[in-house]
């Protein structure tokens, strides 16, 4: 049974309701817009050490709950993470123990790896990253906060009888405030020699003990400078951040301020797994095409070229569609297809886990409403494709 | 263009599309004070680009777009916390039309989708773009699109097995 496009709708606008129209939010933005004033992003406000936050103490080497593969313990939400969960073990780790008062200590490694030259995938380790408390400002300190338009959330993964109190409070029109203490990631990863690997998405769980458990993957294939090599190191810095947030009964203050705090790296050797090309010929629509594919263990990409009337343009409610399947016979997930050039169509997919020895792809146009996949395979002509020597 | 004419037309753009947008900024980012930062920014940089606007593409698909690519910019940004949209949601303030834990499983998978299948559900399921305006909204080919949405339709009956399978 196929979920109801408008029944995902409705459902979100029911539980979203208490997101609505605000008067006030629209004259703050026309009055912005009439100053022409630059929004002022809260989170990036850094207002002085009206409080100062605590030293940070970073030692190198102590003890972490090592031994953890996150590959494998995300293999259930992903086939792929599950086969290469071997490879992704790291010859050693440099687990980065954080202490400071607020928190006590903090731990934070990366724990597994997979670089097969063209793709990378990092999983990292976080426990004990933060800490609420319930905080009350003087008044010189109120005076140093900010105001707020609307009740602040946390932006980390935490429950607390504190933050209750707090939303409590705003509904009751009584004055609480808290202070949120927390250790978390850049968004960036740097090479030793100065790349940034551009992220892509990110696979997370908070483990009933409080560890926060990511397996990072990055835009495949990674930039050109840093494909091909024998061993990568990298680091993901780690910042502090302290935010205070305050409702004194009608309206909300907040003040935030962060520091760095260290780095986690790791030297990922290159896995035996390698990508590999591939090439092949067959037909479309009766004209003949040539197909060209790379593919990982984790990753793989198809150009399919023909001729200038290959690949025309479709009725708005179809659209090209590539099934790629392995010599097993198991699909690799498509990520993205391209046909806007008449004579090439390529595609993106996720790997299965394992490098295939043989490609096998079909080319069908699918229609919104009921389509049969299978019957449109069954008419498509089969494009092999095999390692290219 | 007159000034007063030019705010006429933001207020109208607000009234048409604040709501939907708030909703749309939140369950891309799990978090309501960057989902009003992204709100406002959109109409923002909507009041700067009129100029550009007029004409070029229909007032939904551009405004959408901005706002999708704000929250893209949000979330890539170094302020950005991975946010469990659990707790999220928990933490939203009392919503004012009753919903069903139903409505509160869908919101969450969705939530839980990752990032480039997000972009596609909540832009052709959530707000209505066609696939073609989808496609121009993301910067990808409309087959891309359909693909991130049949991904997309995949997950969510498995994550929402119980509410469609067994009732």
């Amino acid at each position: 049974m196929r979920i109801d496009e408008k029944e995902i709708k409705d459902a979100m606008n029911r539980r979203l309701s208490s997101l609505d129209s605000s008067i006030n939010r629209r004259d703050r933005i026309h009055q912005l817009a009439m100053k022409e004033e630059e929004p002022i992003m809260k989170k990036k406000v850094t207002a002085g050490l009206v409080f100062a936050i605590v030293a940070v103490l970073a030692l190198t080497g102590a003890a972490l709950a090592l031994g953890v593969n996150l590959f494998e313990y995300f293999s259930e939400r992903d086939a792929r993470y599950a086969q290469i969960a071997p490879q992704a073990e790291l010859a050693t780790q440099s687990p980065i123990t954080i202490a400071s008062q607020p928190l006590g200590t903090t731990n934070a490694t990366i724990q597994n790896a997979y670089y097969d030259g063209k793709s990378l995938l990092v999983g990292y380790s976080i426990e004990n990253s933060t800490r609420i408390e319930a905080f009350a400002p003087t008044d010189a300190q109120l005076a140093n906060m900010q105001l707020d338009d609307t009740i602040s959330i946390p932006g980390v993964d935490i429950q607390s009888d504190v933050l209750t109190e707090y939303y409590e409070s705003v509904k009751n029109g009584t004055p609480f405030g808290y202070v949120l203490y927390s250790v978390y990631p850049s968004d960036h990863t740097e090479t030793d020699d100065g790349f940034d690997l551009p992220p892509m998405t990110e696979t997370e769980e908070v483990s009933s003990s409080g560890a926060r458990y990511v397996i990072r993957e990055y835009e495949n294939p990674l930039p050109q400078e840093v494909q091909d090599r024998d061993e990568l190191n990298i680091q993901i810095r780690l910042w502090q951040s302290i935010s205070y947030h305050y409702f004194d009964g009608t309206d909300y203050y907040f003040l935030t301020d962060r520091n760095e705090a260290d780095a986690m790296t790791a030297n990922i050797k290159r896995a035996d797994e390698q990508e590999k090309q591939f090439e092949g010929s067959g037909a479309y629509n009766g004209i003949a095409v040539s197909a060209n594919a790379s593919a990982s263990s984790v990753h793989a990409s198809l150009t399919i070229t023909g001729n200038a009337d290959s690949f025309q343009p479709l009725a708005e409610d179809s659209w090209y569609y590539v099934v790629l399947m392995d010599e097993s016979g198991n699909s690799l997930m498509c990520s993205g297809v391209d046909a806007s050039e008449p004579d090439t169509l390529t595609a993106t997919f996720e790997g299965t886990g394992k490098t295939p020895g043989q490609l096998t792809a079909y080319i069908l146009i699918c229609s919104e409403g009921d389509w049969d996949e299978q019957a449109a395979m069954e008419e498509a002509s089969p494009i092999e494709l095999v390692v290219k020597k | 263009m007159l000034n007063d004419e030019r705010s006429a037309w933001l207020e109208e753009m607000m009234e048409r599309w604040e709501e939907s947008l708030l909703r749309m900024c939140y369950a891309y980012l799990g978090d309501i004070a960057l989902a009003e930062d992204a709100l406002q920014e959109t109409f923002l940089k909507a009041w700067r680009g009129y100029a550009s606007f007029r004409g070029n593409a229909s007032e939904k698909t551009w405004i959408m777009r901005i706002a999708i690519n704000t929250c893209k910019d949000i979330r890539r940004g170094a302020w950005f916390r991975h946010i469990n949209p659990i707790i999220a949601l928990e933490q939203l303030p009392e919503a004012y039309q009753p919903f069903t834990i139903k409505d509160d499983a869908v919101t969450l998978a969705v939530m839980r989708l990752k990032p480039p299948l997000r972009e596609v559900v909540l832009l052709h399921w959530y707000q209505g773009l066609t696939g073609t305006e989808t496609a121009e909204a993301l910067g990808i080919s409309r087959s891309t699109v359909f693909h991130r949405l049949q991904k997309s339709q995949k997950l969510l009956q498995i994550e929402l097995e119980d509410w469609y399978y067994e009732n």
